[in-house]
């Protein structure tokens, strides 16, 4: 957490122009090669002295990664080497697509600060992959896929179940993450985010939601995210069915708050106290789910 | 006189300082220098058995590397208790065991990852209590060996009591008997904080053959510097040069002495420049900070609402230095009982060693901490009362030239004003309102306030002195030694001189650099004292140029001397304007026409000393201890999320009787700065340790200072000029002042509004919801309750 | 590089930060550092006219790239306005922070002229200053707007 370094270990920099280039470097030296598009965590680990690699490479030259762009229909491709600056220009000039995608686009402006972002990428901070990191409950919310490749070929990951443990993931030391695919939201869906800190930068809980609300119950979807206040980012999986149920939407909020504070395992550690996050997550999702409402039947 | 005084004019570093051309110590190079990178202590406590840098020898780039071994002493103002490189022994986690020099960055910080220190883990002691007590592991052996300041300080050897200072006034169990009201409280408690200044501590050292080292350091007193090296070291201090320019923030953790004398002995053992940068996190493991607090306090009052008795104990957590901690602890207990007029005073205050991180002044120097104290008690018994906090303060406000203060003199009559400074702070924020009603049902609004009084602590002797030399353009040099770490001192200094000639401001040059061989002499800049004393320092090396001025010139205009005046850049014959002489002509000497000369180069000087102040009665504590007090007051109108503890300032007030305004555009700034400074510490910061004394938070992500997102928009500085006639235009400082009754203001605000008793610093969110939930669960269910029906 | 309007060439090693290079090898000193891992935005310098914080930015990505530093306008002719307005207020004191705060402020009037007290707030937020207490700094950029409205 703390480095009392100016400088950084050796390396081998390299800047490669196609995803080729890339998949052939990962697979020579796998782990000791590391992948840099906006930099902010991998100069942060190796100031830390948490990552020494033989080879860092630099993503951005490459022009597929750059891109970013929405399809009606298949929804939001992001490359890796997009800044979060350049999808929040991106989202903000064009409102409708920014609408569609409002937790995200809510989520994006609270990520670090301004000048990290016209750095940091999407998938950089997807990649860190601590707790606190606040594009997961907005990308999970609207079951986004990361989109990966390696000399064996490409897979495709759900950000929901990217995250393993502390700096963890699912991602193979050969492979690399090329975009993440945020899907079409389902027809007449809203969605946010909130996030909130005590004493610190980092959040001491955030959370996204997407609701479609119908009085067709069966039509009815909810996908609740939270960050930051466990081991690793959660999809609350009883959302939806709490919503297909039955009872007033007072009582699905009473209960999604009540499941949300019995099944996600609560931390505590330098950011907030378990107790602390409790607290939060009752009031952060109520007042979510509150908004988010008012928004669908006013 | 010209009409500069009172201007609000822009520093007069400014261009500098917005292009980034202000050279600070930092950015400084000398051709052929080695970089200097420290290797810390894990352990909190431990014997250093072994230090192993063979595999650092072998880096290519490396030059030498030196141990606590190579440098057996210590140094310090006030206890002599600092080592550069821990000697023996590591006394916190942090502490640093070795430096690497080597010709790059790189190459020093490679060599002492690869350096291997054997340590034999002692026992430690964290907790303040626990280290008074008698079983607790001693943190200096040798304390009774260490310097000591003479006659202000008793550390007792053989136990962890680096300071222990009494004050009585009168006799506080009669006070209390004459009380009809007793209020207590325990556990009061302030964390360790970091000084946060933006650049961090550094030092580039060169030992010349001739035997004279220069050092070029980022501090607040290159004089205190060289003065506590030499007593260290033993080397004249004609042969330290120390030099200073601009310091990216001090805040009083760059008094006293720093890092100076590591790369300067290094410098000597190379005979090659020598550069010392602390990354962050050594600036925050590894450099002083402001000690932690924990205090007990118990005031007796009459129905009708006199304070008659005031009784506290301090206990200052000092880590591992209490070199300059001592006076800070001495200070909070001699000011005790700040503002007010009570009789019967008793405070014990003791510094006291731990393993951890070492402890140094703080910007308010133990009045944030006994204001806080005393101010949350103000609170309590006014509520004990039933009286208005306010109201209950002005009763007992001290009485410029009638009351006498806790060391027991008799304040002046020109001291300046604490009831105005008071009621202006109020009338601010609409005290005699009701706050309005917050939109949403689960926030709540509720004012504070709080009055301070401070004066600079230093030693009875602190002098100072200025030179005033003119240029042949009849432009001016003012020669002065008070530091520049962005306070505004030397642009008020600038604006004094060129309103005393007459002349624009811009012929007026403070140089941004000091060097304790060339400029004029200060004690240190700290106290809020810059302008008082150097400041007083110039008004007499003003009056010694414009009368060596008149010297020359009533003998070139064959005038009486008396007769003359010196304004408007020229000096003239009152009455006669016309019969003058421009000062171009005079101040390099005057030319007659056929060529004979008189006078010279004027160079006017002046000096300052407190010529009132005393030594404290070592039983007692009573007498004079200070040159001047400025009295103010902070008031804060707040709203609180009650269900997660966001507090935010609506409006704050800031109200000083200063004295007089020489730039009231600084001193806005100064107030401004201060009170988020303050704000920042009352309800963010706090640096945390574990079990075994590592600190947690040594970085700004987790230790978290207010950002522009927190800023409040609306802080009303409201300026009193009562003049102090011994003042430079009758101006008070101000510089630390400006924080010391921020946290009383908010917290009394927060406790007003919640119906808590918080009583513990930092407040931060989640400790306000905590205490909600175990002081006032109702408040927190109503809310909760309103929340749920948010629909 | 372009540095501050001139062409400047210079051996790095893959490792080495821009910010270390501008500082320690074109002795760029104009540019600041205080955390050296990206939290308190003193090192900010416009590369490519976008502000970003030089302690988290390899030089290797800087080649061939403009870098920009807060004495950048008075070289190349006159202060940025903001810059001046930071004057007027007095919104400074030790001036550690003062480059970062004026190339950031500069770039968002440059970019949206009419930003609101709110936007200016979010935006310098990853900038810390111990000194102003921000207010001073704040109102220096709104009164900046107005020499950014063309």
């Amino acid at each position: 957490m703390s480095s009392p370094y100016f400088t950084l270990p050796e390396f081998r920099y390299t800047k490669p122009k196609t995803i080729e280039e890339v998949v052939k470097v990962l697979d020579e030296y796998g782990e000791n090669a590391r992948i840099l598009a906006g930099g902010i965590g991998l100069i942060s680990f190796m100031k830390e002295r948490l990552l020494s690699p033989q080879v860092v490479i630099d993503i951005k030259g490459i022009p597929e990664l750059r891109r970013i762009e929405y399809v009606e229909g298949n929804g939001l491709h992001i490359g890796a080497a997009v800044t979060i600056a350049e999808l929040q220009g991106f989202l903000g000039e064009r409102v409708e697509i920014g609408n569609k995608y409002r937790a995200l686009s809510e989520a994006l402006p609270q990520i670090s600060d301004s000048l990290i972002r016209n750095r940091s990428t999407l998938i950089g901070n997807i990649c860190e992959a601590l707790p606190y990191m606040d594009g997961y409950p907005p990308l999970i919310a609207f079951d986004a896929k990361l989109h990966s490749v390696s000399v064996k070929g490409e897979r495709e990951i759900p950000v929901a179940e990217f995250m393993k443990g502390l700096a963890e993931t699912e991602l193979k030391t050969d492979e690399f993450i090329t975009h993440v695919t945020v899907p079409e939201p389902p027809e007449g869906a809203v969605s946010g985010f909130t996030k909130f800190s005590s004493h610190s930068e980092f959040s001491a809980t955030a959370i996204a939601a997407l609701i479609r609300w119908s009085e067709r119950r069966d039509e009815r979807i909810a996908r609740i995210s939270y960050g930051s206040v466990s081991d690793t980012p959660i999809l609350l999986q009883e959302a939806g069915e709490i919503f297909r149920g039955e009872g007033s939407i007072d009582s699905m909020i009473d209960r999604v708050v009540e499941t949300a504070l019995s099944e996600i395992n609560i931390i505590s550690d330098l950011y907030a106290t378990a107790d602390y996050r409790r607290r939060l997550i009752e009031v952060l999702t109520r007042r979510l789910l509150v908004r988010l409402f008012k928004e669908v039947i006013g | 006189m010209g009409n500069l005084i009172g201007s609000r004019i822009p520093p007069i570093d400014s261009l500098e300082k917005v292009t980034g051309t202000a050279v600070y110590t930092s950015d400084i190079d000398l051709p052929g220098q080695v970089y200097l990178k420290l290797v810390t202590s894990p352990y909190a406590h431990a014997k250093i058995e072994d230090v192993d840098y063979r595999k650092a020898l072998d880096v290519p780039g490396v030059v030498a590397v030196f141990t606590g071994k190579n440098f057996p002493y210590r140094f310090g103002i006030y206890v002599g208790d600092r080592d550069m490189l821990a000697i023996d022994k590591a006394l916190w986690s942090g502490h640093p065991v070795a430096a690497v020099a080597a010709e790059s960055w790189e190459a020093a910080e490679r060599a002492a990852e690869l350096i291997d220190v054997e340590y034999e883990e002692l026992p430690a002691v964290f907790d303040v209590e626990e280290a008074v007590g008698p079983k607790a592991p001693v943190v200096h052996e040798k304390l009774g060996e260490y310097r000591v300041f003479p006659g202000l300080f008793k550390p007792v050897p053989g136990t962890n009591m680096a300071n222990t200072f009494r004050l009585r006034k009168g006799n506080v169990e009669k006070g209390f008997e004459k009380a009809d009201i007793v209020v207590r409280e325990n556990d009061f408690f302030v964390p360790f904080a970091s000084h946060g200044y933006m650049e961090t501590q550094n030092a580039i050292a060169l030992y010349r053959v001739d035997g004279t080292y220069e050092i070029w350091t980022s501090t607040q007193s290159p004089f205190a510097v060289r003065n506590l090296i030499a007593l260290s070291l033993g080397i004249p201090m004609h042969k330290i040069v120390v030099h200073h320019t601009y310091t990216g923030g001090g805040f009083g953790g760059k008094a006293g002495i720093g890092w100076e004398p590591l790369p300067m002995m290094i410098s000597k053992k190379l005979r090659r420049p020598v550069k010392l940068v602390l990354s962050r996190a050594e600036q925050f493991r590894s450099a002083p900070l402001t000690a932690s607090f924990k205090a007990n306090a118990r005031m007796g009052m009459t129905k009708d609402g006199r304070i008659v008795a005031y009784e506290a104990r301090f206990l200052f957590d000092c880590g591992a230095f209490a070199d300059y901690t001592v006076n800070v602890a001495r200070t909070a207990g001699y000011m005790c009982g700040g503002p007010y007029d009570i009789d019967d005073v008793f405070c014990e205050t003791i510094a006291v060693y731990t393993n951890k991180a070492p402890t140094t002044a703080f910007r308010g120097f133990g009045h944030p901490e006994n204001h806080f104290v005393l101010e949350l008690m103000m609170e309590k018994a006014a509520k004990a009362l039933g009286m208005d906090p306010v109201e209950f303060r002005l009763k007992n406000l001290l009485k410029p030239g009638i009351s006498t203060t806790c060391t027991g003199t008799k304040l002046r009559k020109d001291a300046g004003r604490p009831d105005i400074a008071l009621e202006r702070a109020a009338k601010a924020i609409g005290w005699s309102e009701e706050p309005a009603e917050p939109v949403e049902p689960w926030k709540v609004r509720a004012k504070g306030i709080a009055v301070l009084v401070k004066g600079p602590s230093q030693p009875p002797n602190a002098a100072a002195s200025a030179m005033v030399k003119f240029n042949e353009d009849a432009t001016i040099d003012v020669i002065v030694g008070t530091g520049n770490m962005g306070q505004g001192t030397v642009t008020s200094l600038a604006m004094i001189a060129a309103d005393a000639f007459g002349i624009p401001l811009e012929k007026v040059r403070v140089s941004p650099f000091r060097s304790t061989d060339s400029m004029a002499y200060t004690w240190q800049t700290v106290g809020s004292r810059g302008l008082f004393t150097d400041g007083q320092a110039l008004m007499k090396a003003i009056e010694d140029a414009k009368d060596q001025i008149k010297d020359v010139a009533a003998q070139a205009l064959r005038v009486s001397k008396e007769d003359l005046e010196v304004a408007d850049g020229k000096v003239f014959m009152v009455g006669k304007p016309w019969i003058n002489l421009k000062l171009e002509d005079v101040v390099m000497g005057y030319m007659y026409e056929n060529g004979n000369s008189i006078g010279g180069p004027i160079i006017g000087r002046g000096h300052h000393i407190a010529t009132q102040c005393t030594i404290l009665d070592p039983e007692t504590g009573q007498g004079s201890p200070t040159i001047f007090y400025t009295f103010g007051a902070t008031g804060v109108e707040i709203e609180i999320d009650v269900l997660t503890g966001e507090v935010k300032i609506l409006r704050a007030s800031q109200a000083y009787d200063i004295g007089k305004a020489i730039n009231p555009l600084l001193v806005e700034g100064q107030a401004i700065g201060g009170f988020v400074m303050g704000m920042s510490r009352t309800l963010f910061e706090e640096l945390r340790f574990d079990e075994r004394g590592n600190m947690m938070n040594p970085n700004f992500s987790t230790y978290y200072m207010v950002r522009t997102k927190e800023a409040p928009d609306d802080i009303r500085v409201e300026l009193i000029e009562t003049p102090q006639h011994d003042g430079p235009h009758g101006a008070r400082g101000l510089g630390e002042n400006v924080m010391v009754a921020v946290a009383p203001a908010i917290i009394s605000a927060i406790n007003r509004a919640l119906g808590t008793n918080i009583k513990r610093l930092p407040a931060t969110r989640e400790n306000i919801v905590k205490t909600i939930e175990g002081q006032n669960p109702d408040l927190l269910e109503r809310a909760m309750r309103a929340l749920r029906l948010g629909r | 590089m372009t540095v501050n309007g001139e062409r400047r060439a210079v051996e790095v090693k893959d490792n080495e930060l821009l910010l270390d290079v501008l500082r320690d090898k074109l002795y760029v000193k104009s540019v600041k550092a205080a955390c050296w891992k990206g939290e308190c935005g003193l090192c900010t310098v416009l590369l490519n006219d976008l502000p970003v914080k030089s302690c988290m930015v390899l030089a290797m990505e800087a080649d061939g790239a403009d870098v920009k530093t807060a004495e950048y306008f008075i070289k190349n002719g006159e202060l940025a306005p903001v810059q001046r307005s930071f004057i007027e207020h007095g919104a400074l004191q030790c001036g550690f922070c003062t480059p970062a705060f004026s190339l950031a402020a500069h770039h968002l009037l440059q970019r949206n002229p009419n930003a609101t007290r709110e936007e200016i707030k979010e935006y310098l937020s990853g900038i810390i200053c111990r000194c102003t207490g921000y207010k001073q700094i704040i109102e220096a950029v709104e009164d900046a707007r107005k020499y950014y409205q063309k």
